[in-house]
């Protein structure tokens, strides 16, 4: 756990984890916390203020218990009466600080590739959504710089051995037609198809992750 | 390429991106760097070393650089076109291959 937060650090990201049963040591060492249970969500907020919020509700956590464990007893249908989960789902509903903007189906969901579950997304404006998207390239570019800094430098050394392996093409005369030819072949075709090492380096981690299927996510530390 | 599109597709059908914001801004911000390839390309190679006439300078410059944005489109579009990298490198062969014939030609 200290690795994956000391790497969250380091690199500046946020590290999302699907985990079932933290041991006390791993549930601390997270930032945010989200319960989920029947593809909707118990609890979503600060991990310190968790226990205080199913206090607040009426759910105690037992001293000297991972609130972990006790927060997935407290979801789960088969340590918890049905109704009492549901209401704990309903009061999360009505008391979510952001006013229960997402929504969630309460059955199964087709799309793997979706964000199962959420059916209202707040959206960004345009114009603040174009921003975003600036940011993030801009952000990809100085983060990999070899991305195109380095086919700079490839382009000039390859070319340059072209333009010299050819170097009587220099002359303006008949004989040298096929020598001006290729150097014009090699310098245009070449890095021109050298585009294709560089989309194949291009790699984002993507750190979406599906989490219905999940009874809880949380979130470490990064920063 | 397919990370980021398969990401960026996600989140299009999330609804938390339009595809043109990312379009746009991609664009913007990679399209300036053909014209820096172009120059590290063909600036010296071409009109130092091999004495090409300076005159074509600009226009061949611009010329270049929007031929290297068309093959960087192409692979992009082929890398997420095939997720078998065979297959998209005989495809990316054979099209650059026809592009560059031409541009010689």
């Amino acid at each position: 756990m200290q690795e994956i937060v000391r790497v969250a650090k380091e690199e500046r990201i946020i590290v999302v984890c699907t985990i079932h049963q933290p041991s006390t040591k791993v549930y601390n060492g997270f930032d945010q916390l989200m319960i989920m249970s029947r593809g909707r969500q118990a609890y979503s907020g600060d991990v310190n203020d968790a226990v205080s919020y199913f206090e607040g509700i009426g759910y105690s956590c037992p001293p000297a218990m991972n609130p972990a464990e006790f927060f997935l007893d407290l979801v789960n249908s088969d340590f918890t009466d049905e109704a009492a989960v549901t209401a704990i789902l309903d009061t999360w509903e009505e008391k979510r600080p952001d006013g229960g903007s997402s929504s969630h189906h309460k059955k199964g969901f087709d799309d793997d590739d979706g964000q199962e579950g959420v059916t209202k997304v707040q959206k960004a404006p345009l114009r603040k959504e174009i921003e975003i998207m600036f940011r993030r390239h801009w952000s990809l570019i100085l983060r990999d710089p070899i991305l195109y800094l380095g086919r700079c430098g490839i382009f000039l050394t390859m070319c340059l051995i072209f333009s010299l392996v050819y170097l009587n093409g220099r002359d303006n005369t008949q004989d040298q037609t096929f020598n001006k030819f290729w150097v014009m072949v090699w310098c245009i075709g070449v890095p021109s198809n050298m585009g294709v090492v560089a989309v194949y380096a291009v790699s984002i981690v993507s750190t979406t992750k599906n989490i219905c299927d999940s009874p809880s996510q949380s979130f470490p530390r990064h920063s | 390429m397919n990370d980021e599109f398969k990401s960026i597709i996600r989140e299009t059908k999330n609804g938390m991106v339009n595809p043109l914001s990312y379009v746009l801004a991609k664009t913007i911000l990679v399209f300036p760097w053909f014209f820096v390839f172009a120059l590290f390309a063909h600036g010296i190679p071409l009109y130092l070393v091999q004495d090409a006439p300076g005159e074509a300078f600009v226009i061949e410059l611009i010329l270049y650089a929007a031929v290297m944005f068309v093959f960087e489109s192409v692979a992009e579009t082929l890398s997420v076109w095939f997720d078998d990298p065979v297959r998209f490198e005989i495809c990316n062969f054979a099209t650059c291959s026809s592009f560059v014939a031409h541009s010689v030609l």
